[in-house]
């Protein structure tokens, strides 16, 4: 399991410690039966979970590593950080869409074997801008936007539950995510103001494919799989506000991505 | 049955009183000065200087003395309802000789205790003018208005907490009661409790609807996991067969959200999250012991079954046989042999929830194994069983005090079987556990019971989690 | 235009990450900016520092950094920061932006707010030392809430790992370069700068990040050359000050050697059943004095049973 305890860390680890500790004991275990859990896709997925479990799956398919889905209602409380998706390898359980990538790469897989050590930075950089600003912007629109949490994430998160749950995890997961987005200083941007980010982000997205195939060249990466997740996921899902989705209509090389992808990966 | 200081008896020998009664129930507000009657014998009434003398003065001599009851008073009363007291003492008007008059007033005075309705209660018999006429007094203490409590401690997990509890006795003068506890930990943890008991009042009648609202949290050490729930529970107590059965329906739902630890199987992993339990039980028991905790004497038998139906996530049946029995040796000597037998079957197509199944092991039923770990396994997980099975035979010795510290001897011996398996019994058979040992067992009233023992395995399966040796076990449901 | 700022220390302008953001950021365009040293924040409309505020205009209070930058833009300062860049360069740094917040800050925020050793040693007795009694006790820690709410479902090593690997890239990403874009300095080497700033000056006893960002001379000459051309320290002081929180972070490491070597030695001995016995002997004396006390057990003298006579 990724998550060891840290509660007694000696002085002056560097580098080599860190990563021997976190993950090379894991790394030994075959690929064999990969397990990845996520939630009900159709019926229960958020916009952003829905993203990242799409994100892990474009991931190994671009990697060509088999794995088989599982999805469960409770995937988030089994999942090791609370967070989907997570991969089932024997006995380890990997969290969340970076996670697994290193995983995935300490078993000696990497999609991104072929950058230099500055267009690897260049690749974290736009992973890190998709991870943060635009799952920010997603959270936001799911949960912040009044309109869309009342028609849309309620009734989806409710539809694994029982009455009277159905009427309280809703409340409390949107107080919850509410407070994740303040500790972010997101809660008190208005609607304009979050465009405005999303606006940034694809702008910087775009020009970073260019017109190019990939976003680091000819080549698919991580930051393609992940890219892939959020704009196909953010393109398909009907949400009460189209702002978002006419957003990134304005970008065309964009959505040429995503349908390539789409057709290289999913339809072959 | 009669206790000697309850009924307190004025003969119509020794004074003729002039009260003139012309209520049927007179209801005397004021706070007499009898108030403390139950431990000084000598009571004042208001007017002419009586005597009055136990009970069993005459106790047993007078069941050929015809009685007619005049009146019964209440003196103490400020807030119990006028008809909650008619229904309790209604029968006393029935009772056509004296011993059965004495009799009946002892009974109501301690049902008047027993259900809530009151704190302290003496029932004292007076002549009336007639001839053959009787007025019964009780001298009652209502109980306080409202407590409160405040406590600061420890709890298992090693955090501290506070606790807040408030608490009102009869509070519509019915004999309802209503508790709330609220408890806060340092770690942020709050939990609480509201409860509220009605007594369904009446002659000898002892039932009653109780309904409880709590939130709770508690660490389950066997799935390595924590659990969090939040209850609405309704239950009815009361008697079936001429009072010889006892019988309880309960109505549950619970809010639950199981939240497992790093160290958890997958097994168990699989099973957290949010679930809705609504669920029925109805338990039938027949019971003699003398004391519940540890009996002298007598027989329990009690058939439960819970069964969540078509409400909620969990679908499944479970029944639970308790059978125990005890009796003297020699003179003091106490033989007793308890046994237990449990079954849960999914009656859906979804697996047993891991919370639902049949656990076994622990210091109050196959002592010397972990607590709910025998059965099987994963990794350091107990996944629990389908059907499970326990038996205890026991001998004491009293110590000094006696009724309190014993010695004890044991033999017990079990079996469990998993949730997946064909024939449970058979399963059962194969996987036998028994162990025996000596201790000290000691019983506080009917609150706790606290074992010491030194265990010695007999049969136990690769695996399991036993240890040889000291264990200490509390509580108040022991085998 | 008017920048409120936390006070400097260690040879910095200022103490907190954001703030020399503001700082490096507005000193880059070399804005007209006045420069307020402060310690009231919650004059602030977030409660925290920094915070950009138009004295005559009528224009809101700037806290956010992607703000102050546009604002800084558009305000005709002498050099338009960002100006010479290309579009794809702009949306690097927007990029490179995410990648510091979600690489680089929770690991300096673990270090100065949820490293017990590092917040007690230095953060927490320098922001009360600034801080007016009772409310600096307040500040700190809703402060330190807040940070470890942002850290609760991270993996402390994890998140080391990646800071680390973070640094490497920034360093191999800066190469020989003066600045990351040209040679002027952008919005994103005033963000590179605040984080790095921090973690080579602030004295800590935890000093992983210090000691990988040391071994990284681009990076170390990267902050003394902003710092030295751009924001070049004033404070007198500083000798004496440093020998004072030298000498306390030397007495917090000796502490944490001291009690790491502690609970190996007393690991060993624990006698179980002993203890069992001691605790169960204990359990029934407090029952049966309590029983005895309570009058739950009487120990009873025959009683007369004398008739109830009154009077």
């Amino acid at each position: 399991m990724a998550t060891t305890s840290s509660s007694s860390t000696p002085h002056r680890h560097l580098i080599s410690d860190l990563v021997a500790s976190t993950l090379s004991m894991n790394a030994d275990s075959e690929w064999i039966d990969a397990l990845l859990f996520t939630p009900f896709l159709t019926e229960q997925a958020l916009l952003y979970e829905y993203a990242d479990c799409l994100a892990a799956q474009t991931f190994f398919r671009m990697a060509g590593l088999p794995y088989q889905l599982r999805q469960r209602p409770n995937v988030d409380f089994i999942s090791p950080t609370g967070k989907v998706p997570f991969l089932k390898l024997n006995n380890v359980l990997v969290a969340e869409f970076t996670g697994i990538v290193d995983f995935v790469a300490q078993k000696g897989v990497k999609l991104s074997a072929h950058l230099t050590e500055v267009q690897l930075a260049e690749m974290m950089a736009h992973m890190s801008m998709i991870d943060l600003l635009l799952r920010n912007i997603e959270i936001y629109v799911v949960w912040r936007h009044d309109e869309t949490f009342s028609k849309i994430t309620s009734s989806r998160v409710a539809s694994v539950f029982h009455w009277p749950l159905t009427v309280i995890l809703p409340r409390l997961k949107r107080r919850e995510m509410i407070g994740y987005l303040d500790d972010q200083d997101w809660a008190t941007k208005s609607m304009d103001e979050v465009l405005e980010a999303a606006d940034r982000a694809f702008r910087s997205l775009s020009s970073q494919l260019g017109s190019c195939e990939f976003l680091m060249g000819d080549k698919p990466t991580e930051a393609d799989a992940l890219l892939f997740g959020h704009l196909y996921s953010i393109m398909t899902t009907q949400l009460p506000c189209h702002d978002l989705q006419n957003l990134l209509k304005k970008y065309n090389n964009l959505l040429d991505f995503t349908t390539r992808v789409e057709r290289e990966f999913f339809k072959r | 049955m009669v206790e000697k200081e309850k009924v307190i008896f004025c003969l119509p020998e020794v004074y003729r009183n002039d009260f003139i009664f012309d209520q049927l129930i007179g209801l005397i507000n004021e706070s007499c000065d009898c108030q403390t009657a139950s431990r000084t014998p000598t009571i004042k009434m208001r007017e002419p200087t009586k005597t009055y003398h136990r009970a069993d003065v005459l106790w047993g001599k007078a069941n050929q003395t015809p009685s007619i009851v005049e009146a019964v008073q209440f003196h103490g009363i400020n807030i119990t309802k006028n008809d909650a007291l008619i229904k309790e003492v209604a029968e006393l008007y029935r009772s056509n000789n004296l011993d059965q008059l004495v009799h009946d007033s002892n009974c109501a005075a301690k049902h008047l205790q027993e259900v809530g309705l009151m704190e302290n209660a003496t029932a004292l018999i007076d002549t009336a003018q007639s001839k053959e006429g009787y007025i019964v007094n009780f001298v009652v203490k209502e109980p306080k208005p409202f407590t409160f409590g405040v406590k600061a401690g420890m709890s298992t997990q090693g955090d501290a907490d506070l606790s807040l509890n408030a608490a009102k006795q009869s509070c519509f003068g019915r004999g309802e009661s209503i508790n709330a506890s609220y408890s806060n930990t340092i770690k942020g943890d709050h939990s609480f409790n509201l409860n509220f008991i009605k007594p369904f009042l009446g002659w000898q009648k002892y039932s009653n609807f109780t309904m409880s609202l709590y939130r709770s949290m508690a660490h389950l050490p066997w799935n390595q996991s924590n659990l969090d729930e939040n209850a609405v529970i309704l239950q009815y107590n009361g008697q079936l067969f001429n009072k010889k059965l006892l019988h309880s329906l309960k109505m549950n739902s619970i809010w639950r959200t199981l939240r497992v630890t790093d160290d958890a199987a997958f097994a168990v992993r699989e099973f957290s999250g949010h679930t809705m339990k609504f669920s029925f039980e109805n338990s039938v028991a027949y019971d003699t012991r003398d004391r519940p905790l540890l009996a002298t004497r007598g027989l329990l038998g009690r058939w439960s079954q819970e069964y969540a139906g078509p409400l909620g996530d969990h679908h499944f049946l479970k029944n639970q046989l308790d059978f125990q029995a005890s009796t003297l040796l020699f003179k003091d000597v106490i033989l007793a042999l308890s046994l237990q037998v449990k079954s849960v079957n999914s009656l859906g197509s979804k697996e047993l929830h891991l919370l639902e199944r049949a656990y076994l092991g622990g210091n109050q039923d196959l002592r010397g194994f972990g607590l709910n770990t025998v059965g099987v396994r994963a990794d350091n997980s107990c996944l629990g069983g389908g059907a499970a099975l326990a038996g205890v035979f026991h001998l004491y010795k009293p110590l000094f005090p006696p009724q309190m510290l014993y010695a004890h001897a044991w033999i017990a011996g079990g079996s469990i079987a998993s949730v997946r398996s064909k024939s449970a019994i058979k399963d059962m058979l194969e996987a036998q556990r028994s162990t025996a040992g000596i201790g000290l067992t000691f019983v506080f009233k009917n609150i706790f019971r606290l074992e010491l023992n030194y265990v010695h395995p007999i049969q136990t399966v690769p695996g399991d989690s036993f240890t040889r040796g000291l264990h200490i076990g509390a509580g108040v449901n022991f085998i | 235009m008017e920048l409120d700022i936390w006070p400097g220390d260690f040879g910095l302008p200022s103490i907190d990450v954001s703030c020399l953001h503001f700082l490096a950021c507005s000193k880059f365009c070399a804005s007209p900016i006045t420069y307020v040293t402060s310690t009231a924040p919650w004059n602030s409309p977030t409660g925290e520092y920094p915070v950009c505020v138009d004295r005559k205009g009528k224009g809101k209070p700037i806290c956010d950094f992607d703000k102050f930058v546009e604002e800084l833009r558009t305000n005709g300062q002498a050099v338009v920061i960002d100006g010479g860049l290309t579009p794809k360069e702009k949306a690097q740094i927007d990029a490179f932006a995410c990648f510091l917040q979600q690489r680089l800050q929770p690991a300096v925020n673990h270090t100065l707010w949820a490293d017990d050793l590092n917040y007690h040693t230095t953060t927490h007795y320098w922001y009360t030392s600034k801080l007016s009694f009772p409310y600096n006790l307040y500040y700190v820690e809703r402060r330190r809430k807040r940070v470890l709410r942002t850290l609760a479902n991270k993996n402390v090593n994890q998140m080391m790992l990646d800071a680390l690997q973070a640094l490497n890239m920034l360093s191999a990403k800066l190469g020989d370069n003066k600045y990351f874009y040209g040679d002027k300095p952008t919005s994103l080497d005033a963000l590179v700068f605040g984080y790095l700033a921090v973690l080579l000056r602030v004295p800590l006893p935890n000093d992983r990040l210090q000691v990988h960002l040391s071994a990284c001379p681009n990076l170390v000459r990267f902050v003394e050359l902003i710092i030295s051309i751009y924001l070049p320290s004033t404070d007198s002081k500083q000798s004496k000050s440093n020998t004072f929180w030298q000498t306390r972070v030397a007495k917090a490491i000796k502490q944490k050697e001291a009690s790491a070597a502690q609970p190996k030695e007393e690991e060993a001995e624990d006698l179980p059943i002993r203890d069992a016995i001691l605790f169960g002997l204990g359990a029934l004396t407090l029952s049966l004095i309590f029983a005895v006390h309570s009058g739950i057990i009487e120990i009873q003298m025959e009683e007369e049973e004398n008739p109830i006579v009154k009077d």
